[in-house]
C-alpha cells in the first residue's frame, strides 16, 4: 500500500473529524478580511497610500488570515504528531516519507483555506488577475505553514512555539503589511516571510501583474524552509532513542 | 473450592471502608449524533479494612473508571459511593508536575493531605528508602526514568498512611526487587488495617489477594473462588504430562 | 501548612523553571515593541479620543500612537496564550490535587495567582520597553488600564482553553486580540465613535483609557476604567466557574 497516500488520507481525516476547526477555518478568514478592510477604511488621508484603503485592507487581511491559520496549523501538526511519528518510523515509514506526507497535507489544507480567502476577495475586491491572486495567497499560506512546521520541529512545545509564531506573524503583518503606517522600513524587512508574497498579491489584485523577482524570492524562501524542516525533523527522529536498530 | 482465609481477613466485624452501589457511568457525547459508550451499568463493590482486593477485567471493561469513581475524581451518572477514612490514590498515568523535583512533589501533595513539614520529610525519607529512589530526591520529575516516576507516583498515594489505598497498576516499570518490596509493603499495610484495592493484570498475584473482583459487561462480579481461563489451561497441561 | 500558598509557590517555581518560556516572555515584547518604534515614521496623525467628555480628534505623533496600541497588543497576546495553556496543562494533574485534599478554591486561587504573576511580568516588561521610546502623559492610569486588559485576556484564554481544542483555541487567541485591539480599538483606524458591537470587545474600555491617559493630560475616561474592571470581574467569575467544574471531586 502506498504509504504516502495512506499518510495523507489519515491526516486529512484527522483534521476533518474536528468539525469546529473546519468551521473556523472557513469563518475566520471572513472576519479578518472584513475587519482589516473596515479598519483601513477608517484611516484618515495620508501621503503614502496608493490604493483605496478599504480594498488594500481586505487584501492585507486575506494574506494575513491565510498566513496565521496556516502557520498555527503547521505548528500544531508537527508537535502533535511527534511521538506518533517516531512509532511510525519503527513500523517502516521512512522519516522522509512521513515528513513529506505531513507537509503535503499541510499544503493541501492551506490551499483550501487560501481558496476561501480568495473567494471573499474575489467577491469584495474584484481583482485584476483572479488566478494569480489565488496562487499567491496559497503561496503565502504555504510559506507560513512550513514556517510553523519548522518552529514546531525546533521548539516542540505548543505554548512556546505558538508565542514565536504569533509574534513573527505580528511583526510581519506590521512591517510587511502595514505599509502606510510603517514607511521607514529597514532593509531587512524584505526577508520577512510575508513581504514578497504581499507584493505579489498586491500587484496581482490592483495591476494584474507581478514581479518575477518577487516570485523567485518566495520560491527560494519555500525551498530553504523545506531544507531546514527536513534537516530538523530527521535529526529529531534519529535521536529519539533506539529506533535505529 | 473453599474461600482461603488469609491472616488479614476477618469476615465478621471487619469494617467496610469503601462501598459503591449500583454505579452507572457512560462516556459519550452530549450531542445527539455522537457515540456514547456505557461503561458501568450498575456496579456494586465493597472493600473492607485489612484486606487486599484485586480488580481484574479485560481492556476497556471499566476497571480504571470504577476506581476513579470510588476515589472521587470522576463523576458517576447514577448510584452512590461511600468512603470512610482517608484515601490514597495511585493513578495509572503518573499525574505529576514535570518541572518539580521529587522533594517538591512530596511537599505539594503533603500539604494537601494536611501534613506538617516534619511529617512530610519523614514520609519522604521512609518511602524513598523503602522503594529505593533516595538518590533522585532532587531530580525533576521529567528527568526520571519511567520506573522511578512510578515509584514517586506510588509514594504520593502512600505518604499519609491512608485507610484505603486505591492502586491502578501500581508497579508498572518496577524492577523485580522493587516489585517484591512493594508486595511486602502492601501486606504490612493490610496487616495494620489498611484496605488495599489494586487493579492488576498478573494472574500470578491471585494467591496474594484476599478477594478478586472482575469487571465484566458493566457489572462487578466476585470471582475470588473462580478459576480463571489460564489457571484451567495450566491444569490441563499438567494433566497431559 | 497553608495549602493555597504552597500550591501557589510551587506553581510559580514550576513555571520559572521553564527557561524557554521566561526567555520568550522577555525577548518577544522587547523585539516587537522596539521594532515597532524603530520603523514608525514621525508624522502627526489625527487620533480620536475624549476631551472633557466629548469625542474629539487630537494630533499626535505616530510613534506615540503606536506606543499606545502596540504595547497592549503585546501583553494581551501573551497573557491570552498563557491563560489558554495554563488551563489545558493543569486540568488532569489538578484533579489529583483535589483527591489529595486540596479544596477546589485553593487550587483555583493558586492557578489564577500564577496567571496573574505571569501577566504582571509581561505587563512590566512591555511597559518597560515602551518607556524607552514613549512616556504616557499619565503613567499610572495607563498601567492600570494595561493590567486590566491583560488580565482580562488571560482569563479569556483560560475560558477558550476549557471549551475549544488546541488548534481552534490558538486561532481564536491570536485573531481576537489582533482584531479587537489592533483594528477595532485603534483610534487611528476608527476615526469616529466605534460601532456598538465594537464596544462589546474586551479591549474597548481599557484601550480607550490608554489612549486618553497616554496621549492627553486629563483623565476623561475614569468611567471606562470602571467598566473595564467590571468586564474583568464577569470574565473572571466565568473562568472560575468553568475551572471549578473541571477540577471538582464528588
Amino acid at each position: 500500500m502506498n504509504r504516502f497516500a495512506v499518510g495523507i488520507r489519515s491526516n486529512v481525516r484527522t483534521f476533518l473529524r474536528t468539525p469546529l476547526n473546519v468551521v473556523l477555518a472557513l469563518v475566520l478568514p471572513l472576519v479578518v478580511i472584513e475587519g482589516w478592510g473596515q479598519a483601513m477604511a477608517g484611516l484618515p488621508p495620508m501621503p503614502t497610500i496608493e490604493a483605496i484603503p478599504l480594498d488594500l485592507g481586505r487584501v492585507l487581511g486575506a494574506i494575513f488570515g491565510v498566513a496565521i491559520i496556516a502557520g498555527l496549523m503547521g505548528l500544531v501538526q508537527m508537535i502533535s504528531a511527534r511521538e506518533a511519528d517516531r512509532r511510525l518510523v519503527q513500523t517502516g515509514y521512512s522519516p522522509r516519507t512521513l515528513l513529506a506526507t505531513r507537509l503535503a497535507t499541510l499544503a493541501g489544507v492551506t490551499i483550501v483555506v487560501a481558496g476561501v480567502n480568495f473567494g471573499v476577495l474575489w467577491l469584495t475586491v474584484e481583482p485584476e488577475a483572479p488566478l494569480l491572486v489565488f496562487a499567491f495567497l496559497a503561496l503565502a499560506g504555504v510559506v507560513y505553514a512550513f514556517l510553523g512546521a519548522l518552529v514546531g520541529a525546533v521548539l516542540p512545545r505548543l505554548f512556546e512555539g505558538s508565542l514565536v509564531v504569533v509574534f513573527l506573524a505580528m511583526m510581519d503583518a506590521f512591517l510587511s503589511g502595514d505599509s502606510p503606517l510603517a514607511a521607514d522600513v529597514p532593509d531587512f524587512v524584505q526577508y520577512f516571510p510575508l513581504y514578497h508574497p504581499k507584493e505579489l498579491l498586491q500587484s496581482a489584485v490592483f495591476d494584474g501583474t507581478f514581479a518575477a523577482g518577487d516570485l523567485a524570492f518566495v520560491g527560494g524562501y519555500v525551498l530553504v524552509l523545506l531544507v531546514l524542516v527536513t534537516a530538523v525533523f530527521g535529526a529529531t527522529m534519529r535521536t529519539s532513542g533506539g529506533w535505529s536498530a | 473450592m473453599e474461600m482461603t482465609t488469609a491472616p488479614t481477613e476477618t469476615v465478621d466485624g471487619s469494617k467496610t471502608l469503601v462501598r459503591g452501589n449500583v454505579l452507572e457511568k457512560t462516556y459519550g457525547s452530549r450531542l445527539p449524533l455522537g457515540r456514547s459508550t456505557p461503561v458501568l451499568t450498575g456496579a456494586d463493590i465493597e472493600v473492607r479494612a485489612g484486606e487486599i482486593v484485586g480488580i481484574v477485567g479485560e481492556n476497556g471493561s471499566g476497571k480504571s473508571t470504577l476506581m476513579k469513581i470510588l476515589v472521587g475524581v470522576l463523576d458517576h451518572d447514577a448510584g452512590t459511593v461511600e468512603r470512610y477514612g482517608t484515601v490514597g490514590w495511585c493513578p495509572q498515568e503518573p499525574l505529576l508536575y514535570d518541572r518539580l523535583t521529587v522533594s517538591e512533589t512530596f511537599r505539594l501533595f503533603g500539604a494537601g493531605y494536611g501534613m506538617s513539614r516534619e511529617e512530610i520529610d519523614a514520609a519522604k525519607q521512609r518511602l524513598a528508602d523503602e522503594l529505593d529512589f533516595e538518590q533522585y530526591l532532587d531530580y525533576r520529575v521529567d528527568q526520571l526514568s519511567g520506573g522511578n516516576r512510578q515509584k514517586v507516583n506510588l509514594s504520593i498515594a502512600l505518604m499519609h498512611d491512608p485507610d484505603v489505598l486505591m492502586l491502578d497498576e501500581p508497579y508498572t516499570g518496577f524492577d523485580w526487587e522493587t516489585y517484591l518490596r512493594f508486595w511486602d509493603m502492601a501486606q504490612d499495610l493490610a496487616d495494620d488495617g489498611t484496605a488495599v484495592v489494586m487493579i492488576s493484570h498478573l494472574i500470578e498475584e491471585r494467591s496474594r489477594l484476599d478477594r478478586v473482583f472482575e469487571v465484566r459487561n458493566g457489572l462487578v462480579h466476585d470471582v475470588t473462588d473462580d478459576e480463571t481461563e489460564s489457571e484451567l489451561r495450566s491444569d490441563r497441561e499438567g494433566d497431559d504430562e | 501548612m497553608n495549602r493555597t500558598a504552597t500550591a501557589f509557590g510551587i506553581g510559580l517555581r514550576e513555571h520559572a523553571r521553564n527557561y524557554v518560556l521566561v526567555a520568550l516572555l522577555v525577548i518577544l515584547p522587547v523585539s516587537f515593541i522596539t521594532l515597532a518604534f524603530a520603523v514608525t515614521q514621525d508624522v502627526q496623525m489625527p487620533v480620536r479620543t475624549l476631551v472633557d467628555g466629548e469625542t474629539t480628534t487630537v494630533m499626535r505623533g505616530m510613534p506615540e500612537v503606536h506606543g499606545v496600541i502596540m504595547t497592549p497588543i503585546t501583553s494581551s497576546f501573551i497573557a491570552g496564550l498563557a491563560g489558554l495553556f495554563l488551563m489545558r496543562e493543569a486540568r488532569d494533574t489538578d484533579g489529583r490535587l483535589a483527591v489529595v485534599g486540596y479544596r477546589a478554591r485553593e487550587v483555583i486561587a493558586a492557578r489564577f495567582g500564577v496567571l496573574a504573576v505571569i501577566t504582571l511580568v509581561v505587563v512590566g516588561v512591555s511597559v518597560g520597553v515602551m518607556l524607552v521610546d514613549f512616556q504616557p502623559e499619565q503613567l499610572w492610569w495607563f498601567v492600570a488600564a494595561m493590567v486590566i486588559l491583560s488580565v482580562t485576556y488571560g482569563l479569556i484564554g483560560m475560558l477558550v482553553g476549557a471549551v475549544f481544542n488546541r488548534l481552534a483555541g490558538l486561532w481564536i487567541m491570536l485573531i481576537l486580540p489582533m482584531i479587537d485591539i489592533g483594528l477595532f480599538q485603534d483610534p487611528l483606524f476608527v476615526q469616529s465613535e466605534p460601532e456598538w458591537w465594537m464596544k462589546l470587545f474586551p479591549g474597548y474600555h481599557p484601550v480607550r483609557v490608554m489612549v486618553d491617559t497616554g496621549l492627553t493630560t486629563d483623565l476623561d475616561t475614569a468611567m471606562s476604567l470602571g467598566w473595564g474592571f467590571g468586564y474583568l470581574l464577569v470574565v473572571g467569575l466565568l473562568a472560575i466557574w468553568v475551572y471549578y467544574r473541571g477540577t471538582r471531586a464528588t
